[in-house]
């Protein structure tokens, strides 16, 4: 006898406890399968720069105790010679900061900005909404269409390099790139700069903010929306395969046997996962099992956390930043061309997180825990996590003197395969597959690589539609 | 001189370079009924299309020129006067210990190439497309739209052991790419030289010249052109290095973009975002050049028969040409550089004296300006050395049968054809700057943001597809506004 359920979602990221908390709330019986024991966030992740804030008002995450630590990380660049560019929210700060390095770059950085910003806003009902970018970009004036066109074909690196001077302003505006998973040196990785200002967190275009308790602190808050929607849990479920039955989609069976019946099912695995591992080989289709052997990406991005006994000296002003550690432009181009080549790069980019003074006393009691995403790395066997710790202590400790680290743990690095056809293409591409009744809902729906929830959103949606009409047939 | 006079010296066009595009457009418009005037730097017409004797009895023609596209071959009659292209074998990849010859069948490469360049001649107002995933797919994609964000070996992927070094090779012939990195797969698009001609490229050349003279243009070698003067807002003549004036209704320059616009412009004659877009395009010179007069045939152990009209690659490896491409970033000299051979001795015996035979040797990933300074003799010598050095792991005893060497560097080929950073490309092949970004104006095609002046040379949208397209897409252009009353 199997359990009967009007939706299943598997994989219990932040994606999937989104997606069954807005079934729930849409009044669908629906169940979460994550095969892990417990539901918690990626590891080491603390920061989040695309949640979409109308989840967060939809679920009323607030009230299921999610709160922020910080709202709005001001970026920080230290350089090798000392000096300090911080990037920040206060337009006069940033401009003074800029002036230091150079004059032309404060004039030109207001007006990036406020292209960037208006021109992203106007994409957000790609990014935002799924509509098809041909939809969005007839409906822009000439000029932004042409700046987005050229965006699409060109490289943050030449992007920036037209448009300022300073090594320091570049390489720290060409981190949003990287962090999007693009080489800034690749064509069409300037669309993720856009990508990147259009995210909005705590109600701040373009923000990066810190959750109390990380991404787990997020992960918790969901978990409680998601049972006070009445939405069961299941952790230690892993899902084996799809069943069908009748020419349609059935449900899930479980490693364990058990059978679980679900005629709508939400995958938060990339679309080659769920099609190639879950789905019955015969129901893809040849095109789309065609199209889904795209070369696997050769570069990756790591997470170390470094565990602190004490806290270290941040020096002028690091504190409660997000600290940036590329010097140059080539910086980025030298590391890529290493990992893409399976070398460790000598001098990767490095991001930190630094917490407020306050949060980082209250968690000092125990260890503080200091995580640092370094781009780019090889993947398979080229990694290599001594080098890497080795490597990345000896960098911090260049811009952080007593940066003594008790602990460092490395994680295994993520493949990023970002494209800009994916940035370019409406939800319905990335959220349905060739199977009707499975969507997609992971991170690999989303436009780019982030925690955002919109994949989730937009496939809960998809599958509350899809019942309604399941429901009056 | 007098006002009746400047009348009477007035042009209906003037064309400021006698390379391929150059001549090519002077014998479109002559052909036209126009007055054409073509104005070249050099003692002779021709621009890459040389060929020289750079030692007794050697002749050897450095530059290697892309395909001229079919229908224009017979537009400009270059088979009348005497263009004569010999087929050379396909390509081959050389190693001290294998060869491999390239695929006898066409790579899918090939066929968009060919789509390519017949699409660079194609009628205006067609405009070249624009890359744009925006649009709704009414017309057909563009060739090879899918490798805009594709790398060289994924394209490639799938090819049989070796193929993949050899055509990757191929594509990135005198040049720096990164073969893994995403976007270099335009390279397979952008031919290098294709084919021998009879007497070298230099018969080509003749034979463009030819035609220009035979439909009525005038050349004028020797004369160097140093400012372009506009007159409300258009371009209306040319000022002469001796300070001569030539008014002519329309200019087509075949200088790249920085040189035409950068250096023939007073810089207040341009409007400052015009002066700041040519500026931050991409120019950077990687080709070297080593003429090589060999008193023997070289020989190579166990090769067929007709190895030495194949075009060489010496020892391709992906992993040396990212290498090479790292270091000609950062103004070093790699310690592998991609090295490319082509006998033309071999395919036209007449290059060189009875017996003896011209190697070519294009150097890829060579930087115009080193990071330690200026090129240097010793710096020659070591690039001239380690490049003999490989060819030497290839063929056993060619050192000892060396006549005499001559290396064409970066400067050199600045110097020599007036191409901004020594780049024959006119311009880095990138998605960005490729079909309707190249050169980026905002009006796609031979047009130019002052009136009047056309660009037809390496810079813009069709020279990385065809030798010649580029000057014949310029005259149609001048040709149509002249009808419509554009030009006065």
């Amino acid at each position: 006898m199997s359990e009967r359920y009007d939706a299943a979602v598997i994989g219990g990221g932040v994606s999937g406890l989104a997606a069954v908390s807005l079934l729930a709330k849409a009044g669908l019986r629906a169940v979460l399968l994550e095969q892990a024991t417990t539901l918690s966030g990626p590891a080491g992740e603390p920061a989040l720069r695309a949640l979409d804030p109308r989840l967060v008002k939809e679920l009323g995450l607030a009230r299921h105790g999610l709160k922020f630590s910080s709202r709005d990380l001001a970026l920080a660049v230290p350089r090798s010679g000392g000096q300090l560019t911080v990037l920040s929210r206060d337009r006069h700060a940033t401009a003074r900061s800029l002036a230091a390095l150079s004059p032309v770059d404060v004039a030109a950085f207001a007006a990036f900005q406020r292209e960037f910003a208006t021109l992203a806003r106007a994409l957000r009902r790609t990014w935002w909404e799924g509509a098809p970018a041909a939809e969005t970009a007839a409906r822009l004036k000439p000029a932004q269409h042409d700046l987005l066109d050229r965006l699409t074909v060109t490289s943050a690196a030449c992007f920036l390099a037209a448009r300022f001077e300073s090594d320091a302003l570049k390489a720290a505006l060409a981190f949003a790139a990287a962090a999007c998973g693009f080489s800034p040196s690749e064509p069409g990785s300037a669309l993720a700069l856009l990508w990147s200002a259009a995210q909005e967190m705590c109600g701040l275009q373009g923000a990066v903010a810190v959750p109390r308790g990380g991404v787990g602190g997020l992960v918790a808050a969901l978990s409680q929306a998601a049972e006070a929607a009445g939405a069961t849990l299941r952790p230690g479920a892993t899902v084996s395969r799809l069943t069908v039955a009748d020419d349609r989609l059935a449900g899930v069976e479980l490693a364990a046997g058990e059978q679980i019946a679900a005629p709508l099912i939400l995958s938060t695995l990339s679309r080659r996962r769920t099609l190639e591992g879950l789905a019955p080989t015969a129901r893809i289709g040849l095109g789309a099992a065609q199209a889904l052997r795209r070369p696997s990406p050769r570069t990756g991005c790591a997470t170390l956390v470094f565990g602190l006994n004490r806290l270290p000296d941040f020096g002028g002003g690091l504190a409660n930043k997000r600290v940036v550690i590329a010097e140059r432009l080539e910086t980025y181009e030298i590391a890529y061309t290493a990992a893409r080549l399976g070398q460790m790069p000598r001098e990767p980019v490095l991001e930190l997180i630094l917490p407020p003074p306050q949060a980082a006393a209250e968690q000092l009691s125990s260890r503080l825990l200091l995580s640092v995403s370094v781009w780019p790395v090889p993947l398979g066997d080229a990694f290599d996590r001594d080098a890497l710790a080795r490597t990345v202590g000896a960098m911090i400790e260049r811009h952080i003197p007593g940066f003594a680290a008790a602990s460092c743990d490395v994680l295994p690095p993520l493949a990023a395969a970002p494209s800009v056809a994916r940035l370019l293409s409406g939800a319905a591409e990335r959220i349905e597959t060739p199977i009707p009744g499975l969507l997609l809902c992971g991170d690999a729906a989303e436009p780019a690589d982030a925690i955002s929830g919109r994949a989730a959103r937009q496939a809960a949606r998809l599958a509350v539609l899809l019942h309604r009409k399941g429901g009056a047939r | 001189m007098c006002w009746s006079e400047s009348v009477a010296e007035r042009y209906d066009a003037a064309i400021i370079g006698a390379g391929a595009d150059g001549l090519a457009a002077a014998a479109l418009l002559a052909r036209a009924g126009l007055r054409v005037m073509v104005l070249e730097r050099h003692g002779e017409p021709g621009g890459r299309l040389v060929t020289r004797q750079f030692h007794p009895g050697y002749f050897a023609s450095p530059f290697a020129a892309a395909p001229i596209p079919d229908p224009l071959f017979w537009a400009l009659d270059l088979a009348r006067h005497g263009a004569l292209l010999a087929p050379t074998a396909p390509a081959a990849a050389l190693w001290p210990d294998r060869i491999v010859t390239s695929a006898p069948t066409p790579l899918l490469a090939e066929a968009e190439r060919r789509r390519a360049a017949a699409l660079a001649h194609a009628r205006l107002p067609a405009p070249v497309p624009r890359w744009n995933p925006f649009a709704r797919r009414v017309r057909a994609a563009w060739p090879a739209e899918s490798w805009t964000h594709r790398a060289l070996v994924e394209v490639l992927d799938g090819q049989e052991e070796g193929q993949a070094e050899l055509l990757a090779a191929c594509a990135l012939e005198g040049r720096a790419a990164d073969p893994l990195a995403a976007g270099s797969a335009l390279h397979l698009l952008a031919p290098g030289g294709a084919g021998v001609w009879r007497g070298g490229l230099g018969g080509l050349g003749a034979a463009l010249a030819a035609s220009a003279r035979a439909a009525g243009a005038e050349l004028a070698c020797g004369l160097e052109v140093s400012e372009i003067k506009c007159q409300s807002g258009r371009a209306a003549s040319l000022t002469l290095a001796d300070g001569t004036q030539i008014a002519a209704r329309a200019i087509i320059s075949t200088l790249d973009l920085k040189r035409t616009f950068l250096s023939l412009f007073a810089w207040s004659e341009l409007p400052p975002p015009v002066v700041k877009q040519i500026g931050n395009f991409r120019i950077a010179g990687a080709g070297a050049y080593l003429l090589v007069a060999l008193g023997a045939q070289p020989q190579a152990k166990n090769a067929p028969a007709d190895l030495l009209r194949r075009p060489l690659q010496v020892m391709p490896d992906l992993r040396r040409m990212v290498e090479a491409h790292a270091a000609w970033r950062g103004g070093v000299l790699a310690e592998h550089l991609p090295l490319t051979l082509r006998f033309e001795s071999s395919v036209d015996p007449g290059l060189a004296p009875i017996g003896a035979a011209v190697m070519t040797v294009t150097i890829g990933c060579v930087p115009h300006t080193l990071f330690d300074g200026v090129w240097t003799h010793e710096k020659r010598d070591l690039l001239t050395a380690r490049a003999l050095a490989a060819i030497e792991q290839v063929f056993p005893g060619l050192a000892a049968s060396i006549v005499a060497v001559e290396l064409i560097a970066p400067p050199d080929i600045e110097a020599l054809l007036g191409a901004t950073a020594g780049d024959l490309q006119g311009g880095e092949i990138a998605p960005d700057q490729m079909f309707a970004f190249r050169p980026g104006f905002a009006r796609p095609g031979p047009y130019t943001p002052v009136e009047g002046l056309y660009l037809a040379g390496p810079s813009s949208a069709a020279a990385p597809l065809a030798t010649c397209a580029a000057g014949a897409i310029a005259a149609e252009a001048l040709i149509a506004d002249l009808r419509a009353g554009r030009l006065k």
